[in-house]
């Protein structure tokens, strides 16, 4: 049951993240001059999947403030997209302007996985507040 | 359901049978119950010990491998490690929410949603406490999510 669920965040956060970089480099493509081959499309899958992955496994690291973890999960980013997207992938060259475009679009893709996870998070938090008052009335 | 109660001398101790062909949400909810209010754990404060039972208790909480007590307005240290509690109260009102608390869920007065994956969590006595992201799927599956 914790392993399905582990999973499912994992797809989520993959899923989410590879709309939110196709749609941002499908609007840039032109002006970055970069071509949306198939392979392209695969490794920027590849990537976010990895990321994903690095941020599930870094999860257990304990961490009692919220600006550690956070600190935590965008360091996972960074270095998952600069390291295996650049370094290894080479789905882009490390100049200022390609890497300030990076950054924007990670940062945009962070937080846009951040308040899916939230939206996600409320929904269940209601369920929960209804559970407690259910166990309140009963009682 | 049939409540059948035999009341005599002859038993020197309460003993309580549960009787059932199948468990049904009810069944375990009265079971938990059971288990909250016949457990208990003892706590010392100024020197004095004093016996407390679950269902007072809306918290315990671990500083510096010393773990304490939380009641309403009291606080009681404790001789137990926080994972030995985890292991016995597992199965009564009790969850674990962060590294060092684990909480009476029965005290539960609402949970919130915060940045990065965690819950904050108010108590019915005002207080409020951090689910963290590690333990966030555990609690969720007390409460059937």
């Amino acid at each position: 049951m914790q392993m399905r669920k582990k999973i499912s965040v994992f797809f989520i956060m993959t899923c989410a993240s590879f709309t939110i970089i196709m749609l941002i480099y499908t609007a840039l493509a032109e002006w970055m001059k970069a071509d949306l081959t198939q392979s392209r499309i695969f490794a920027l899958f590849g990537v976010c999947a990895m990321v994903a992955a690095v941020i599930s496994a870094t999860d257990f690291i304990p961490a009692q403030s919220v600006l550690v973890r956070l600190a935590i999960d965008f360091a996972d980013v960074f270095l998952t997209v600069f390291l295996l997207g650049g370094g290894v992938m080479k789905l882009f060259t490390f100049n200022m302007k390609t890497m300030l475009t990076v950054f924007g679009m990670l940062s945009a893709a962070f937080v846009g996985v951040a308040a899916l996870v939230l939206a996600n998070e409320i929904i269940h938090s209601g369920e929960i507040n209804q559970k407690i008052a259910e166990m309140k009335r009963k009682n | 359901m049939k409540l059948t109660i035999e009341q005599s001398e002859e038993f020197d101790e309460p003993e309580i049978t549960i009787k059932c062909g199948m468990m049904d949400d009810r069944l375990e909810s009265i079971i938990r119950h059971i288990r909250l209010n016949m457990f208990s754990v003892t706590g010392v404060k100024d020197g004095v010990t004093k016996v407390l039972s679950l269902g007072e208790i809306f918290y315990f909480d671990s500083i510096d491998e010393r773990t304490f007590i939380y009641l309403e307005s009291d606080v009681y240290e404790c001789s137990m490690k926080l994972y030995e509690l985890e292991e016995q109260l597992a199965k009564a009102h009790f969850v674990r929410i962060s590294k060092s608390c684990i909480v009476n869920i029965m005290k539960l007065d609402s949970v919130r949603p915060m940045l990065n994956s965690r819950y904050e969590a108010k108590l019915e006595n005002g207080e409020k406490l951090i689910i963290s992201r590690h333990y966030l799927p555990d609690f969720k599956r007390v409460f059937g999510i």
